[in-house]
C-alpha cells in the first residue's frame, strides 16, 4: 500500500491553544479513512490541514510535517492552489453558488482549465452520472442549483470537486445535514470513489464508519486516541454488542482497541 | 400609567412619521404647483435663452447626466479597487485606519471639494472650469458612498463561497475575480445609484469648477464647462428677473427632483431585490 499523506509529529495550534498534538499517521492510496470523535475534538482542523484550508485562519500555526505524495505541502514557495486542486474538499453544508446546476458543477474546471464547450459538457454528463444525478437533472441543467434538494446539492458539490480530478477527496461531515436516504446515496458514492482516489471522511456516525470506511482514526481532546482498520472495529463492536456497551462510550472512555497506524503504515498497539 | 405611556409613545412615533411624510408632500406639491406650468415639450427639448427667461433646459439635463455619469465612471473602479485592497489584502488594524479615512472624506463639506478641486484641477492642472474637473471632483466626493456600499456587499458574501472556490484550487486573485466581484454586484449597483443621486443633487462642489450659466451647449472637449440643472436652478432663483425666470427655476427643480427620485426609487428596488 502506498501512502498519499504522511503526517509526522504534526501539531496544530490556533494562537497558543493546541488543537491537535503529536500526530503520526499515514493515509493510504485508494482507501477510505474515516475520522471520528466528539464535537470540537479537532476533526475538521485535522481535515483542513491536509489541503491547507486552515491558512484562511490568521492565528493558525503548525509544527511537524505534512507530506503529500512525498512533497512537504507546508514548505515555503509551495503553490497552495495546486495542492488544493489535487486534494479536493466538500463541506458539511452543500455550498451552491447562486447560479445554474451546470454552472455550479463546472465552476472550478471552467475557470481553471482550458476546455472547449463540448468537452465541458461531456465532463458534466460523466460526473453527474458518477454522482447519480444525471437522470434527475439532465432536463434542467440550466435551472438554479437552489431548486435541488439538500442531498442532491451535496452530491452536486461532490461532483464539482470530482470535475477537478483530485487524487484525494476530503469530506467534512457531508451527510450531517441530510436525511437517511440522501445520506445512503452519499455513502454509496463514497464507496464507489475509492477505486479512483483516496477519501478522508469526517463523521459523527459510527455506523457510517462501519459501512464505508477501510480505516479509521478517533480524535479526542486534541490527540489521536485510536486508529485501525474498520474490519477490526466491526469485530470489536460485535463483541461489545453482546456485553451491551454503547457504541460511542468506548471512544470517549474506554480504549478497547489501543491501536495506532504509525508513519510506516503499520498498525501498532500504542497510542502516542 | 403603563397604558398611558404606551399610548403616549405611539402618539409621538405617529406624529414623527406624519411630519416626515408630510414634509415630503409639501416640497413635492409646492414644486409641482409652481413649476408644473413650465413643463412642456419645448422646455425639455430647447436650449436656454435670454438668461433663462426663454427656451428650456435641454443642455442642463444633458450636462447633469454627463457630469454624474463621468463621476460614476471615475468613482466605481476606484472604489471597487480600494475596497478589494482593503478587505482582501490589508491586515485588520490597517483596515480600521482606512475605514476612518474614508469616513472622514464623507464628512468634508462639499464646498471644500469645490475649492480644493478648483485649486488643483482648475489652476495647477489648468483644466479651468471644465467638465473633466467636475467629474473628478464629484467622483471623489461620492467615493465614500460607493466604498461603504461595496464593502457591505463584499462583507455579506458567505464565507463558504470563498472556501468552496479556494478548495477547488482557485488562487486568491481568481476568487476575487470570479466570486467576490460578481457576488457583490448588488452592493456596487446600490452604491453607484446612491452616489449618482448625491452627485446629481450637488451644487457647491461644481459651482466654480465645472459649470457655466449661459451660452453653454454640449462640451466639445474635456476642458469645456457644462451647464447643470442644479446650478441653473441656483442662478435663476438668485438672479432671475421676471416671473418667467422663476417659473423656469421651479420647472428646473421639478425635473431635477424627478431625476433624483427616480434614482432613489431604483435604489429602493435594487435594495429590495437584494433581500
Amino acid at each position: 500500500m502506498k501512502a498519499v499523506f504522511q503526517l509526522k509529529n504534526l501539531s496544530l495550534f490556533y494562537g497558543k491553544t493546541p488543537v491537535l498534538e503529536g500526530v503520526n499517521l499515514s493515509i493510504y492510496e485508494k482507501r477510505v479513512l474515516c475520522v471520528i470523535g466528539p464535537s470540537g475534538a479537532g476533526k475538521s482542523s485535522f481535515l483542513r490541514t491536509l489541503n491547507r484550508m486552515n491558512d484562511l485562519i490568521p492565528s493558525f500555526r503548525l509544527s511537524g510535517s505534512v507530506l503529500f505524495e512525498d512533497h512537504e505541502i507546508y514548505k515555503n514557495g509551495m503553490e497552495v492552489s495546486q495542492v488544493r486542486r489535487r486534494v479536493g474538499m466538500v463541506f458539511q453544508k452543500p455550498c451552491m453558488f447562486p447560479t445554474s446546476i451546470l454552472e455550479n458543477l463546472l465552476f472550478g474546471i471552467k475557470r481553471l482549465e482550458r476546455k472547449g464547450k463540448r468537452e465541458l459538457l461531456e465532463t458534466a454528463e460523466e460526473t453527474l452520472r458518477e454522482v447519480s444525478l444525471w437522470d434527475h437533472v439532465k432536463d434542467r441543467l440550466h435551472k438554479p442549483a437552489g431548486t435541488l434538494s439538500q442531498g442532491q446539492q451535496q452530491r452536486l458539490a461532490i461532483g464539482r470537486a470530482l470535475t477537478m480530478d483530485p487524487s484525494v477527496l476530503l469530506l467534512d461531515e457531508p451527510t450531517a445535514s441530510l436525511d437517511i436516504h440522501s445520506a445512503e446515496a452519499i455513502e454509496k458514492l463514497v464507496k464507489g470513489l475509492k477505486d479512483k482516489m483516496t477519501v478522508v471522511l469526517v463523521t459523527h456516525k459510527l455506523e457510517q464508519v462501519e459501512r464505508t470506511g477501510d480505516d479509521f482514526i478517533v480524535i479526542d481532546n486534541g490527540k489521536i486516541r485510536e486508529a485501525g482498520s474498520t474490519r477490526e472495529l466491526i469485530k470489536e463492536t460485535n463483541k461489545e454488542k453482546k456485553v451491551g456497551i454503547p457504541h460511542w462510550r468506548r471512544f470517549t472512555e474506554i480504549n478497547l482497541l489501543g491501536m495506532i497506524v504509525d508513519q510506516r503504515g503499520i498498525i501498532g498497539k500504542e497510542v502516542p | 400609567m403603563r397604558r398611558f405611556k404606551t399610548f403616549f409613545f405611539s402618539l409621538v412615533c405617529c406624529v414623527s412619521a406624519f411630519f416626515s411624510i408630510s414634509f415630503l408632500f409639501l416640497i413635492l406639491s409646492v414644486i409641482v404647483i409652481k413649476g408644473g406650468s413650465a413643463i412642456h415639450w419645448e422646455f425639455l427639448t430647447q436650449p436656454s435663452r435670454s438668461i433663462g427667461q426663454e427656451g428650456g433646459i435641454t443642455y442642463q439635463i444633458l450636462g447633469t447626466l454627463l457630469l454624474i455619469f463621468g463621476a460614476g465612471l471615475i468613482s466605481l473602479p476606484v472604489a471597487l479597487g480600494a475596497v478589494i485592497y482593503e478587505t482582501e489584502y490589508l491586515k485588520p488594524p490597517f483596515q480600521k485606519a482606512a475605514n476612518i479615512l474614508i469616513f472622514s472624506l464623507n464628512g468634508v463639506p462639499t464646498i471644500l471639494f469645490g475649492l480644493v478641486g478648483f485649486l488643483i484641477f482648475g489652476l495647477y492642472l489648468r483644466w479651468g472650469i471644465s467638465w473633466a474637473s467636475g467629474c473628478v471632483i464629484l467622483g471623489v466626493m461620492i467615493l465614500p458612498t460607493l466604498v461603504i456600499s461595496i464593502k457591505e456587499g463584499i462583507q455579506t458574501i458567505p464565507l463558504i463561497y470563498r472556501e468552496a472556490a479556494l478548495a477547488l484550487g482557485m488562487t486568491k486573485a481568481q476568487v476575487i475575480r470570479k466570486v467576490v466581484i460578481p457576488q457583490s454586484f448588488h452592493g456596487w449597483v446600490t452604491g453607484l445609484l446612491l452616489g449618482l443621486g448625491r452627485a446629481a443633487g450637488e451644487t457647491a462642489a461644481i459651482l466654480f469648477t465645472a459649470t457655466a450659466f449661459s451660452g453653454v451647449t454640449l462640451p466639445q472637449s474635456f476642458i469645456e464647462p457644462v451647464s447643470t440643472l442644479q446650478t441653473h436652478l441656483f442662478v435663476l432663483s438668485q438672479e432671475g428677473v421676471g416671473s418667467v425666470s422663476l417659473t423656469h427655476a421651479w420647472g428646473t427643480a421639478l425635473v431635477l427632483l424627478f431625476n433624483l427620485s427616480s434614482l432613489a426609487v431604483r435604489f429602493k428596488l435594487t435594495w429590495e431585490g437584494e433581500r
